[in-house]
């Protein structure tokens, strides 16, 4: 009872502290939304890039910046923002259904394998969900595994049931751990990049006079395996490889 | 005639390339007189040394269907000469008597006309044998082995009643493919087959026939007289002379030939058509001819406003099903009325048609209340009871609730109208969120947070901490060796506190003997020795045994000593003595403990 009691206090704590900090960021995104509504994009754009640069961000702020771009035709920079978007707030329709469009919009067309049933269905979990949520659910059973096990210490008589309860919490909870893991290395350790430039070169070295291989356009997702110097390197899912300048990708 | 359309589209090809020369064409007929239920077999034979034979001109056969009854070509190449013959078969059917001339036939060649002689034929009146005697009669009379017949099952109808027209045909031989049916002509008639073929054997004065039967539903369209003409059947019979042929070695292959053609013929029928009578007829009588039965239903008793009700009126019963019309349903206020479609459902059994026919219709109220749909009346005339029928149904109620949406003019989805996709003209991205849920920052990630890190492990630390408590507590209750051995210090320290007392009171016998216990029961304890059989010497052995260092075990046994020693003769120990005691003591407690 008494934990509960100082969590709740710190969640408190840090949420009062959020409060303090939200008046700016609330009067720029608020000026962001209204630029938008008067058609003024780019005002819209700077407003919230401002929000994202002093680091006062919401699965929103992204959402209305991508929306921005996407009215300024920068469908990259759209794609961009609505992935990160879609990270914080994975189940979001319109967020889907306007970074949907806007990959649409872009000109290379790379086939994603063919995902088998049941990876699809085990992705479709995983792609519903973000990397907190999946946190909580894992603290959840974690805890609840810990709790039992310390109840199981008292009641002498009845420990056998208790242990066996927390093995079999313990084991979605190993699950959701796998879950998270995979989630946290894809989304935090592997860097995926969107294409904002026009278009760019892919050339086989990370140098300008390297042989020029194809080119790719805005909005194309790439993975980064590599970086050298001002260049990136580019694994595409379509067995494609090729070094880029920095400039011309966002990471996610 | 029809079929000489194709044959000339033949001929036009073949005709295409040719070489002038010697052509002659004949014609010729099996017999020069005939009876109306007679037929005359024309043969037109081309003839020349030319590779393509150009097409005969027919002209108009007054008096005389004409029937293919195919061709045959002969060809030869001598001394690279060509010469070639077609001979084209036809059969002639009289369709009145008198006399006729056929042909000329003619064709045109190179600007060459040749032309056959002129052919006379007589046509007598029916059931007169021609005076040449015929090598076959395949004449519809009994007592052959093929023949047809057309037969109706009345003479007088009414005005769409069911007249049914049989047409049989009888055979005792076999016949070469399938015989082609020509069906009468009907004009004034509304026809509805009823299949299937009826097949049965017959036996007809001594002779056992094969009956085929092939049924026709007609229904006058108005009255007055008809006649149903001559139904025709073209058939292929065996041709008995050249089967019966004297010389086999004259047509060896005629088994295999086809058989010989016949055209049969049937004699027209006339049928009398009655008008339906005036007097009774009623007002709503739509022209229904049989005998029906009508009924009505509706999807739903109760309705809200403005919700459709779908109405279903079925008629069932023996008529011509597909001309039956809808009721007419009385004007009902306060609810709109769309007809829906209809669908029929016709059958034949026993070779009458009958059937249903369902009229669908869609109700959509516009007010709260009852709604009374009817009296629905149909009529009919009945030809058995020579009168009309009125069937009354009784009305359809329905009540209606009131709406529970605003009623007003919205578009009521009636069954039947076909769904539209929705249409979209151009998509556009969905619109921004106006308000957020709050600001935190990038990567503002639980995983990293330190409270919840901390709110996550110190439960483990608990645990670990609880269970390793536990398991002490476990061992003290079990194991009293330990138990004792872990007591062992603390109980020492007891007496060396109570022994420091006794030295501030400057009790040196007592100081030294709570000395003497504390040492003596630590080492006890440690060692898990009972109390009652502590000895110096026992101890001083024990000691030796766990590998306890010489100088320790010196120690130990001059405090010993130190303790008798003063247990005995007290006198002789100042408080200084007993200090150093304590603190020997101690530092050998100490000693020990970090040994055993």
């Amino acid at each position: 009872m008494k934990k509960i009691l100082v969590f709740s206090f710190l969640i408190f704590f840090m949420s009062a502290g959020v409060l303090i900090a939200a008046e700016i960021p609330e009067e720029l995104y608020k000026k962001g939304a209204s630029s938008y509504e008067n058609g003024d994009y780019e005002k819209a754009v700077s407003f919230y890039e401002q929000l994202v640069k002093i680091n006062r961000i919401s699965p929103e702020v992204f959402y209305n910046l991508g929306n921005s771009y996407f009215k300024l035709k920068k469908t990259g920079k759209a794609v961009l923002n609505y992935e990160r978007a879609l990270r914080l707030d994975p189940r979001d329709r319109d967020i889907q259904l306007n970074l949907r469009l806007a990959r649409s919009m872009s000109v290379d067309k790379i086939n994603a394998p063919e995902k088998g049933f049941v990876l699809a269905a085990v992705l479709f979990l995983y792609d519903k969900v973000a990397v907190n949520e999946l946190t909580a659910v894992c603290s959840f059973f974690y805890l609840a595994v810990i709790f039992i096990l310390i109840f199981s210490i008292f009641f002498v008589a009845k420990r056998k049931n208790f242990v066996y309860t927390a093995g079999s919490l313990g084991v979605i909870c190993f699950i959701f751990l796998i879950f998270l893991s995979a989630k946290i290395r894809d989304e935090n350790f592997t860097k995926t990049g969107i294409i904002t430039a026009e278009k760019i070169d892919v050339r086989s070295g990370p140098k300008q006079d390297y042989l020029l291989q194809f080119s790719l356009h805005e909005g194309t997702e790439v993975r980064i395996i590599k970086e050298a110097q001002e260049w990136y390197e580019i694994d595409l899912s379509s067995d494609l490889k090729g070094w880029i300048p920095k400039a011309s990708v966002d990471i996610i | 005639m029809k079929y000489f359309i194709p044959f000339l589209l033949f001929f036009s090809f073949v005709a295409g390339i040719s070489y002038a020369d010697d052509i002659t064409i004949s014609a010729d007929v099996d017999k020069q007189e005939a009876s109306l239920d007679d037929q005359i077999t024309l043969t037109i034979t081309v003839s020349g040394n030319v590779s393509n034979i150009p097409q005969p001109d027919m002209p108009e056969l007054k008096g005389f269907t004409a029937y293919s009854s195919g061709r045959s070509q002969n060809l030869s190449i001598i001394n690279g000469q060509v010469s070639s013959s077609v001979s084209f078969t036809f059969i002639l059917v009289p369709n009145s008597q008198g006399e006729y001339s056929l042909g000329p036939f003619s064709i045109n060649y190179k600007g060459k006309a040749y032309s056959t002689e002129l052919i006379n034929i007589k046509v007598l009146p029916r059931g007169l044998q021609s005076s040449v005697p015929e090598e076959q009669n395949t004449q519809p009379q009994h007592g052959k082995e093929l023949f047809i017949e057309a037969y109706v099952n009345k003479l007088r109808a009414y005005v769409n009643e069911q007249i049914t027209l049989t047409f049989a045909v009888y055979q005792a031989v076999n016949l070469f493919d399938n015989p082609v049916y020509n069906p009468p002509s009907t004009t004034g008639f509304w026809l509805e087959d009823m299949p299937p073929q009826k097949k049965y054997y017959k036996v007809i004065n001594g002779t056992k026939y094969l009956v085929t039967e092939i049924k026709t539903a007609l229904f006058a369209t108005g009255p007055g007289e008809f006649t149903i003409g001559q139904a025709r059947l073209e058939a292929a019979v065996e041709d008995m002379n050249r089967f019966l042929s004297n010389n086999p070695f004259d047509d060896p292959f005629s088994m295999f030939k086809r058989g010989k053609s016949v055209i049969l013929a049937t004699d027209p029928i006339k049928v009398e058509i009655m008008p339906l009578p005036e007097q009774n007829k009623p007002l709503g009588f739509k022209g229904g001819v049989g005998n029906f039965d009508i009924s009505v239903s509706a999807d739903k008793n109760t309705v809200e406003e403005n919700q459709p009700v779908s109405l279903k009126i079925k008629i069932k019963g023996k008529g011509n099903i597909k001309t039956v019309s809808s009721p007419v349903i009385p004007d009902i206020q306060d609810a709109k009325f769309y007809e829906s479609g209809s669908s029929e459902n016709i059958s034949k059994d026993n070779y009458i048609v009958q059937g249903e026919k369902v009229f669908e219709k869609v109700i959509i109220p516009k007010k709260e209340g009852i709604l009374t749909i009817g009296q629905i009346e149909y009529d009919y005339f009945d030809p058995v009871l020579k009168d009309y029928v009125k069937k009354k149904l009784d009305p359809v109620i329905i009540s209606v609730s009131k709406s529970k949406e605003e009623p007003a003019e919205k578009t009521v989805s009636v069954p039947g109208v076909a769904k539209e996709d929705v249409e979209l003209f151009k998509r556009d991205i969905a619109y921004i969120k106006m308000f957020s849920s709050g600001f935190g920052p990038r990567n503002n990630f639980l995983y990293r947070n330190r409270i919840f890190l901390l709110i996550n492990i110190l439960p483990l630390f608990i645990l670990v901490f609880l269970y390793l408590y536990e398991l002490r507590r476990a061992k003290f209750r079990t194991d009293v060796g330990y138990a004792r051995s872990m007591r062992a210090k603390s109980s020492a320290a007891k007496r060396l506190k109570a022994a420091k007392k006794i030295m501030d009171k400057n009790m040196t016998k007592e100081f030294y003997t709570e000395i003497y216990k504390a040492v003596i029961e630590y080492i006890a304890d440690k060692l898990n020795i009972p109390h009652p059989s502590i000895t110096k010497d026992l101890l001083e052995h024990k000691l030796a045994e766990i590998e306890i260092s010489r100088e320790v075990t010196e120690k130990v046994r001059a405090l010993f000593d130190a303790c008798d020693m003063a247990r005995f003769a007290s006198a002789g120990f100042t408080k200084d003595d007993m200090h150093k005691t304590l603190k020997e003591t101690e530092e050998i407690i100490t000693l020990l403990e970090r040994r055993i």
